[in-house]
């Protein structure tokens, strides 16, 4: 089985020109037609045509090619040809004498550029192949122009989306600072969300891109505290009843917030986003908020992202309270202590939390224990 | 007389061929000779339109047919295009009368050629 050479499949400019015949007479001829033009190339048989053709280092930018040959006719080398997709990239020319109805047609069919009689009449045979030549050459050219505008495209497109990340990362980060957090709670809550998804049971049947779309949704959890006043936002002691009903505002004021963004409506982390903020606080046995869902109620990366959110909070210091040990942290979420959690959930973070609690490992504000 | 002038008196259209290898005329030249080599190296005996297999008869004819195509030495082109088509239809006699009509021609124009190169 040939394997395609990857210098037919490259952008290299090609020069060289393949005349396949047996008749040393034919090749002598066409060799001085075409030896003005292009670096001539002749073999005697289709077998040695397929032989040069197949070359890594030729660079061919046609095939003259007879039908009658012994060892390899021209019908099965482009039979050949065809199998290895070749006939796309470079024209081919059948020079023959045979010009019966079933080689003709099979010829084109198989993808032949054109069929040209012999013996040949020198101007036309020049006319007609360089004319393909330099319609494959410039096609060959546009494709690579038009390549290489899709990438620069591409390199833009990934420059916006990584601004875009930026960006969001940056709110978040300006809200945790705001709320006198240590600046990488939001980061640490997309990783942890990514982690649990990607590790366990809790992801399976999640493709890589939603999970993304996920983790970086994640990060802006909390835009909502944005509107909430400082004097609550940063209470050191226990808030009123009031008080906190307006931190619990910080879950449907995010929604609206991010609604308010017309561009991150069209972004694919829109749905997340909107769904995380408003849901990170409902418990799996329907006693939390906004909406007090319960158990399946609530979506997959809403109680990913809760879970996680308790998680980060339990190991770092708050304005309210120290960072607890591990063991602590590990018993509170298992009891229960610090809401209630799906049990599937609660399996696969705990199957993945010595790789979760690296993320605390030369944290200043964890106490890691 | 040259050797092109002589040969187109016997029927050869060196200007075609000439204008085929854009008026090369030692590349023709030296093509001339090739069919020297080729007509030696493909023979056809009369006896062999009588032979059971056609095949290596045709081979020859079709090689002959292609040179002499080249070589614009139209009436021997005509000739065995003739006979080939002939004796791909199984019918060896009719591509036997031809031949023996083109024998002369080709063995005068052989002469020339043999004659103007020394050959």
């Amino acid at each position: 089985m040939e394997t395609k050479p990857k210098c037919l499949t490259d952008n290299a400019a090609a020069d060289r020109i393949l005349i396949v015949d047996d008749d040393p007479v034919n090749r002598k001829i066409l060799g001085k037609l075409f030896s003005t033009f292009y670096t001539v190339i002749e073999a005697e048989d289709g077998q040695a045509g397929m032989e040069q053709i197949l070359r890594a280092d030729n660079r061919l930018c046609a095939i003259l090619l007879d039908v009658m040959m012994p060892k390899m006719n021209g019908i099965e080398v482009l039979r050949r040809l065809k199998d290895l997709e070749l006939l796309e990239k470079i024209p081919v020319f059948l020079i023959t004498a045979d010009r019966s109805a079933d080689v003709v047609k099979e010829a084109y069919e198989l993808g032949v550029m054109d069929v040209i009689s012999k013996p040949v009449v020198s101007y036309i045979v020049v006319k007609r192949v360089r004319a393909i030549i330099e319609l494959f050459e410039a096609r060959k050219h546009l494709s690579i122009v038009v390549e290489n505008q899709s990438i620069a495209l591409l390199e833009q497109a990934e420059k916006i989306i990584q601004l875009n990340q930026g960006m969001i990362e940056a709110l978040a980060t300006a809200i945790e600072f705001r709320n006198e957090e240590s600046g990488g709670h939001v980061q640490r809550i997309s990783e942890i969300t990514r982690l649990i998804l990607e590790n366990t049971v809790f992801g399976e049947g999640m493709e890589k891109k939603d999970i993304d779309n996920i983790a970086l949704a994640s990060v802006m959890h909390d835009v909502g505290k944005i509107t909430i006043p400082d004097a609550v936002l940063t209470k050191p002691g226990a808030l009123t009843a009031k008080e906190y009903a307006i931190m619990q505002s910080h879950t449907t004021k995010g929604v609206a917030i991010l609604e308010s963004i017309p561009q991150l409506r069209d972004s694919e982390i829109y749905g997340y986003a909107c769904d995380i903020a408003r849901h990170h606080h409902e418990r799996w046995d329907g006693r939390g908020y906004p909406d007090r869902l319960a158990g399946d109620a609530i979506s997959p990366w809403a109680q990913v992202v809760s879970l996680a959110d308790v998680y980060d909070a339990l190991n770092c210091r708050r304005v309210y309270k120290p960072p607890f040990p591990r063991a602590k942290v590990l018993e509170m979420i298992s009891t229960g202590q610090c809401g209630v959690f799906n049990p599937l959930l609660l399996d696969s973070f705990f199957s993945v939390e010595d790789m979760l609690f690296e993320l605390y490992q030369d944290l200043p504000e964890a106490q890691c224990s | 007389m040259s050797l092109f002038e002589e040969l187109k008196t016997l029927g050869v259209d060196v200007d075609e061929g000439l204008e085929r290898v854009v008026d090369d005329e030692p590349l023709y030249e030296m093509m001339l000779g090739m069919f020297i080599d080729t007509v030696n190296s493909n023979p056809i005996e009369i006896a062999d339109f009588d032979a059971e297999g056609l095949d290596v008869l045709i081979e020859r004819v079709h090689i002959l047919k292609g040179l002499t195509g080249n070589l614009a030495m139209t009436p021997l082109f005509e000739g065995y295009m003739q006979m080939l088509d002939l004796l791909r239809t199984n019918r060896p006699k009719e591509a036997k009368e031809k031949y023996e009509r083109i024998c002369p021609v080709q063995a005068a124009i052989m002469d020339c050629i043999k004659r103007h190169m020394n050959i």
